[in-house]
């Protein structure tokens, strides 16, 4: 390869409530030569892990559902901090605003989404 | 200027003419009535007409239906030909027949409301005989008036007949009919289904926002003015519409409906022709259907990424394609098994105890006991503990106490009340099993599976203790209170 991978050593962190499709989300990152800096799993936890460890997030992937509550309160947060992220939904149903734009992934998450999703992101 | 003597110039009338009241007595007859009925005024006046002249058959009840109509709509009507019996004066008990036409002319008393009705009668007997006879005593042009006469009477009563027929179609449809006429939108007819979309309500004769006033602010009244307005047909389907019940609740009736001007014969807006079709029970099961597709899209999604995802793990901890398939296989069963248990209860949960039954079926009971209260766990924390109860139970069943005869492994929970919150203690034990000499080097799948799952599909916690008899596993959970009983 002449160009550097842009997602290699890349920081990412994983918002998603299911122990199975987490820890797909995160085997799929670590393929990609990405790091994962962080994983939670309801919004609380989220929010507080985007307080904490704000300076080693490159980008996150945001499940839209958290255990029967909305993602948009560490979608907030992490827009807050510039952190750039792409939401995860099983649903396929359109994001209110102001997300409507962001990048999305649909279930089932394969590794090319998630790839296009992190170079549109780091873009 | 002289006035004018109404009451001589109703006597002077040369055809019979003579006034009913509203309970059809008589007000007032001329002397021509007088000599044609062989009655004088004094014997008339204050007496039913019906009593002096009774008819049980079909004229009398046509000259009643007649009188009445002039009288209810104020506006004349007329019989061109009846037949009706009077007394024979002189010959007391007998009748003789004789033919009439009479014109029927509604009067309205001093406060504009319809109070009498004039009937004006000419005794077309002598025009009605046999047509032989006809011929030789009457002339030609009289002739032509007598079939006139009964060709306007029987295109009458066929017009009626089919008004008549019409009327009951509509009365009968299956579909709410009514017709509003003028601004006010006053109910000129309501068929029997109308009448049971607004519970047997009074309907004819009121203004829609007397009759009906719960619908006065739900935006029909606008629609219907406007419809008078422009002559526009509006139609809408499903419409939401909040109708008073019998027992005084409202309930809301979803409504295919179209509202179509009433024109006359020069065009002009008269009314609003109402047909509407209750779709409330179509509607919500067509809804219903819409939800029970999305939900089963999502589960087959959810499902998709559940097995994609244990492929794609156990694909990363397992050697070779034979070992892959033989977890992958053994996993996928315990994922079916859980989802026949949540299909029992149309996807609602699990009892913990059927949880572990199911999974600990192979090792009997002399090897595995199960012990604690009943606990409903809800479909997702079902599926979840039913995967991690399998990762347990492969491990066992490789590494510790199911892997060797005369092991075996107890299971224990109890509830403990925090609050307002219950929590599950449950505690895995195994033993006999090869000694342990402390924690496992590799950390596979399974046991990441098992903590992943136990922080956030259940909000738990977890410990492994390994003891030198066996494996000591802890987790605690909040659940439901509705799941204890």
């Amino acid at each position: 390869m002449n160009r550097p991978d842009p997602l290699r050593g890349l920081r990412v962190a994983v918002i998603e409530d299911e122990a199975l499709v987490s820890l797909l989300i995160e085997g799929i990152l670590e393929d990609l030569g990405c790091e994962v800096v962080g994983s939670a799993a309801r919004v609380v936890e989220g929010v507080d892990m985007v307080s904490r460890l704000s300076d080693e997030i490159d980008a996150a992937i945001l499940d839209v559902n958290l255990a029967g509550e909305t993602a948009f309160p560490v979608a907030e947060a992490l827009a807050e901090r510039g952190i750039r992220f792409g939401f995860a939904t099983g649903y396929g149903a359109s994001l209110p605003a102001p997300w409507s734009d962001r990048p999305t992934l649909q279930k089932p998450y394969i590794l090319s989404d998630i790839r296009d999703l992190l170079l549109e992101l780091t873009v | 200027m002289s006035e004018v003597d109404y009451r001589a110039l109703f006597a002077a009338f040369p055809s019979p003419h003579m006034i009913l009241d509203r309970d059809l007595k008589y007000v007032d007859a001329n002397p021509a009535y007088e000599a044609v009925t062989g009655r004088s005024r004094a014997e008339l006046i204050g007496h039913g007409v019906f009593d002096l002249f009774p008819d049980e058959g079909e004229s009398g009840r046509r000259l009643r239906a007649s009188l009445e109509k002039a009288l209810a709509t104020g506006e004349p009507d007329t019989l061109a030909l009846i037949h009706y019996a009077i007394p024979i004066p002189d010959r007391p008990g007998e009748v003789e027949d004789r033919f009439w036409s009479a014109v029927h002319t509604p009067l309205r008393g001093a406060d504009g409301a319809v109070a009498y009705v004039m009937q004006n009668t000419v005794d077309v007997t002598e025009l009605t005989r046999s047509k032989a006879a006809r011929a030789q005593t009457l002339r030609p042009g009289e002739v032509d008036i007598l079939q006139r006469v009964e060709e306007v009477e029987r295109a009458r009563q066929r017009v009626q007949a089919e008004s008549d027929d019409f009327r009951r179609l509509f009365a009968q449809a299956p579909s709410a009919i009514a017709v509003l006429e003028g601004p006010d939108h006053v109910f000129a007819f309501a068929n029997d289904a109308y009448g049971r979309l607004v519970a047997g309500r009074e309907l004819i004769g009121l203004p829609l926002r007397e009759a009906l006033p719960e619908i006065v602010d739900q935006g029909f009244i606008t629609l219907l003015d406007g419809v008078l307005k422009t002559g526009e047909r509006v139609s809408m389907e499903a419409a939401p519409v909040n109708l008073l019940q019998a027992d005084g609740s409202t309930q809301e009736r979803l409504l295919d409906f179209t509202y179509q001007a009433v024109l006359g014969r020069e065009g002009e807006r008269l009314g609003v022709f109402v047909q509407a079709v209750d779709v409330t029970e179509s509607a919500r099961a067509a809804s219903r259907q819409r939800l029970l597709l999305d939900e089963l899209n999502h589960r087959v999604k959810n499902t998709l990424s559940t097995v994609q995802a244990i492929a794609s793990q156990t694909l990363r901890s397992t050697d070779g394609p034979d070992e892959f398939r033989q977890a992958f296989e053994a996993r996928l069963q315990a994922l079916s098994r859980a989802h026949d248990l949540l299909v029992r209860t149309q996807w609602e949960g699990a009892e913990l105890k059927a949880i572990l039954a199911d999974e600990l079926r192979p090792y009997g009971p002399d090897r595995v006991s199960i012990q604690g209260p009943n606990l409903f766990l809800p479909a997702r924390e079902a599926l979840a503990l039913s995967l991690v109860m399998h990762e347990l139970t492969t491990n066992a069943a490789k590494y510790g106490g199911l892997s060797r005869d005369g092991g075996g492994v107890a299971i224990e929970w109890k509830l403990d009340r925090q609050g307002e919150s219950v929590v599950l203690a449950l505690s895995w034990t195994e033993r006999g099993g090869p000694l342990l000499t402390g924690r496992p080097e590799r950390r596979g799948f399974g046991s990441r599976l098992i903590e992943r799952s136990v922080t956030r599909d259940l909000g738990g916690h977890m410990s492994s203790e390994f003891a030198s008899i066996g494996l000591v596993w802890r987790m605690s959970m909040p659940v439901s209170d509705g799941g204890v009983s």
